[in-house]
């Protein structure tokens, strides 16, 4: 068999275990004749606004970002390690936390307007843009640092002998070569922004619906799975093809060694601190509002007292979704990074759109699809979720791993070849150790989205099997156990902390 | 020994096989049936009976129909009018009628005259208001089109309560529904996915009025000892939201499923509905004091279920393009 051919093997396997549980939904649900619904002028009239909202979104996050991202990848202070770790914040931050500390803090009647600061921006277009770069901006913070720092020192040091400013040098050597690492976290925030459906449906409320929304009306609202079947359809094929546009952008390798700590302006230290307080307050809030309630501006640990409680967990099973939740987060989570790594080490253009574009499918879809496999073939939830997971997870992993193994020094492995060391030698000898902090990053972060993930579990409706935290916690805030449900996020997002905290300590060790 | 582990196993295997264990699909806010009813129904049957609780009414609906080829439930619970329409349009329900549906206080109730649904609960959707916001007198819907972006409704392609409000006012205003929620729309704050959503904002004062339900005040009232938020029903008429239940299409416990549907309609389960489901009991059960602050209305309006079930989605996607 050619290689190039071989190498599309793997990636080819990862489509066919998408493929399988829509099949039989395809198969028992879809009716040819709904394609005609693309053709709606009310499909054109979403579809418009989930473009023009996922743009706006966009492009604003990268303009805002731009600045503290430069400044996150010269210095190596405490505002750095904040704006690199905010990455995580949307991963793990529930859209139903998120929903309310926005209304707590900027709608009318919310705690800046009561500072003295009239915004409201609930219920508007501004309120989905702001949300929206709350959720995703993160992401382009993380990708454009990563790629400023990886860029030789050499480059950027004939360009100040050649007498190129700080601004032309950025402009024409440093962003040309970071372009790769934006087109992909581009096309990550595009798609996230894209197939909203929490953040659209409570801060835009009337007036605005996207893809996302619409499929889960047709789905739950008017029991269409066809019509549901054909919006999904759409969005695949329109963030499949921008993955493959953005794809054209090839990654830039370098034997790079790592600058030390630059002197940065204080314009682009203002800019940094104002949107980490953006990013933070709502996530302090978040955390706050586990112990204080603000509506009746008391303090209150009841709900802290409550989640861990014999009565409570009788009826909602806190602990035991904690549980569940870690240890299907830490299986999916290793399955996703093997698979990552695998898929990298077969790197071609089909793999990277292959693997890319699973990214647009819905994941409510995803969910129907895996609980039809339940009921269809009684294959257990437990299974089940930990497939979801990882399938929805891989082109993440991917994503994180992508620069540490494609950058990876390929003369190393060839000279242990030469000297006869065999595939598993080369990769626990040599890989191993030094693309550890690499996979235990990729690994933790993955963990976390997983952690925190709603849509396939609620989808499945999943809690009476096997209950998930992210599942318990909707259902404690649909009981109107408000704090309860604010003490848990809060919680889950201590878990989460320390997680990270660790993996530091961890990587910090294995440098050392 | 040997033996002792095979005469185990075919117990084991016995009881597998030939339990009866009856499986009931419901919604979250229901779960409360599982805090001693269903143990006093397993009493009665000698039988276990498995709550499966699956988000709101319309994951319930949507779970069904996933399983038509495969049916697990034996009994569904918490399907109103329109969902109940659906339901039966859709082949997942057989019909039963209880022995003692005599029980059944307004034979008007019965909403489904083939039985397919048997309803065990009602209640009339209303708005509910913060008096210290809303000091003028609430008469009609006319009314509410007065304040600008101060009413939360729920979305009627996700929310049974948000669907129940649209049926109000299509029940109200016949033809010029559509008319009337062009007038209405300067009022709306915002369109939330469901009743819990709305009302977490409306308890942080995001509006200062919400499309919810008659016994609000009275829940208010047990919970709070204040009736702080009041219940407005337009001078109109009120529309009733019936919940009710039914044996799956495919059932595989008929006759337990038959007996579960019985026993909704006993004085042990009716007198359970007040305070635990907050809607009206459909039998003569004693009403708890509390219930003098519920809002008991004077007219009621319907729409016919077969006009429902025709026109249910044309309705949606006409209230979709004036909405959005």
């Amino acid at each position: 068999m050619k290689k190039s051919i071989k190498k599309h093997i793997p990636a080819f396997i990862f489509l066919c275990l998408w493929v399988i549980p829509f099949t039989f939904l395809f198969i028992d649900f879809f009716n040819f004749e709904d394609v005609s619904n693309i053709l709606d002028p009310r499909t054109f009239r979403i579809l418009s606004f989930t473009i023009y909202q996922a743009v706006l979104s966009t492009l604003f996050s990268l303009i805002i970002t731009f600045l503290p991202a430069y400044y996150a990848s010269k210095s190596r202070g405490i505002i750095s390690k904040l704006l690199d770790n905010s990455v995580f914040i949307p991963f793990f931050f529930p859209p139903v936390s998120a929903v309310v500390a926005f209304s707590l803090l900027y709608s009318s009647t919310g705690i800046l307007s009561k500072l003295g600061l009239k915004i409201n921006v609930m219920y508007t277009l501004t309120g989905i843009i702001l949300a929206h770069i709350f959720y995703n901006s993160p992401i382009f913070v993380r990708y454009i640092s990563e790629g400023l720092k990886k860029i030789p020192k050499n480059f950027k040091e004939s360009a100040y002998i050649e007498g190129a400013g700080k601004f032309r040098t950025f402009l024409n050597i440093e962003l040309p070569l970071i372009m790769p690492s934006i087109s992909r976290a581009f096309f990550l925030v595009f798609t996230y922004n894209f197939m909203s459906f929490a953040i659209v449906l409570n801060i835009g409320g009337i007036k605005y619906s996207t893809l996302e929304v619409a499929i889960a009306n047709a789905l739950r609202g008017t029991f269409n799975f066809s019509k549901a079947l054909s919006y999904a359809l759409i969005q695949l094929l329109i963030l499949a093809t921008i993955n493959v546009f953005m794809s054209k952008f090839e990654p830039i390798t370098f034997d790079y060694e790592s600058e030390s700590e630059n002197k940065v302006g204080i314009f682009s230290q203002i800019i940094s601190i104002i949107y980490l307080i953006f990013e933070y307050s709502i996530v302090i809030v978040g955390i706050v509002s586990a112990f204080f309630n603000f509506v009746t501006m008391k303090f209150d640990i009841s709900g802290l007292i409550n989640i861990f409680s014999k009565e409570l967990n009788q009826r909602f099973p806190v602990i035991q979704s904690i549980f569940n939740s870690i240890f299907v987060s830490i299986i999916s989570a290793s399955l996703s990074v093997i698979v990552a790594y695998y898929l990298l080490k077969n790197y071609s253009k089909f793999t990277n759109v292959a693997v890319m574009s699973t990214l647009s499918i819905s994941s409510a879809f995803l969910g129907m699809s895996l609980l039809y496999l339940n009921i269809l073939f009684n294959i257990s939830y437990f299974v089940l979720i930990i497939l979801g997971y990882f399938l929805i997870t891989v082109p993440l992993s991917y994503s994180f791993l992508f620069q540490p193994v494609l950058s990876f020094d390929a003369s190393i492995i060839e000279s242990a070849k030469i000297d006869g060391a065999s595939i598993i030698k080369i990769f626990s000898k040599i890989e191993l150790p030094l693309l550890f902090p690499a996979f235990l990053s990729a690994f933790l972060q993955v963990f976390a989205i997983i952690y925190g993930e709603f849509t396939i579990g609620y989808t499945m409706q999943i809690r009476d099997f096997f209950p998930l935290v992210s599942i318990v916690n909707y259902t404690l805030s649909s009981s109107r156990l408000y704090l309860e449900s604010n003490a848990l996020s809060a919680f889950n997002i201590v878990i989460v902390f320390f997680v990270f905290y660790l993996s530091n300590k961890l990587i910090k060790k294995g440098k050392n | 020994m040997k033996k002792f582990f095979f005469i185990g196993f075919l117990l084991m295997a016995f009881i597998l096989v030939f339990s009866d264990e009856l499986v009931v699909y419901t919604y979250e806010s229901l779960s409360w049936i599982e805090e001693g009813l269903v143990q006093k129904f397993e009493e009665r049957c000698n039988c276990n009976v498995k709550v499966v609780k699956l988000g709101d009414a319309g994951n319930v609906l949507t779970r069904l129909m996933l399983e038509k080829k495969n049916p697990k439930a034996d009994v569904v619970l918490g399907l109103d009018q329109s969902l109940s329409a659906k339901a039966i349009q859709e082949n997942l329900l057989i019909p039963y009628k209880p022995d003692n549906i005599k029980n059944i206080k307004d034979p008007t109730l019965i909403f489904d005259e083939e039985f397919y649904v048997i309803p065990f609960d009602y209640g009339a959707i209303a708005i509910i208001y913060d008096p210290d916001k809303i000091t003028d007198e609430l008469r009609s819907f006319e009314d509410l089109t007065k304040y600008e972006k101060s009413l939360i409704v729920q979305d009627p392609r996700a929310s049974s309560t948000g669907q129940a409000f649209l049926l109000w006012t299509i029940a109200v205003y016949g033809e010029d529904w559509q008319d009337f929620w062009k007038r209405l729309m300067p009022a709306i704050l915002t369109i939330s996915p469901s009743w819990d959503d709305s009302f977490a904002l409306f308890e942080m004062g995001q509006a200062p009025m919400m499309v919810s339900y008659a016994t609000d005040s009275a829940y208010s009232q047990y919970y709070y000892g204040t009736s702080k938020y009041k219940v407005f029903i337009p001078e109109e008429g009120a529309y009733v939201q019936i919940e009710g239940a039914g044996i799956v299409n495919g059932a595989k416990n008929f006759e337990l499923a038959k007996r579960f549907i019985d026993f909704l309609l006993t004085q042990d389960f009716q007198k359970e509905v007040p305070l635990n489901q907050w809607m009206f009991p459909v039998t003569n059960v004693e009403l708890p004091e509390v219930y003098e602050y519920a809002v008991i209305p004077d007219k009621i309006l319907t729409i016919d279920d077969n006009k429902i079930s025709k026109n249910l989605e044309k309705w949606l996607n006409e209230w979709e393009d004036l909405v959005f």
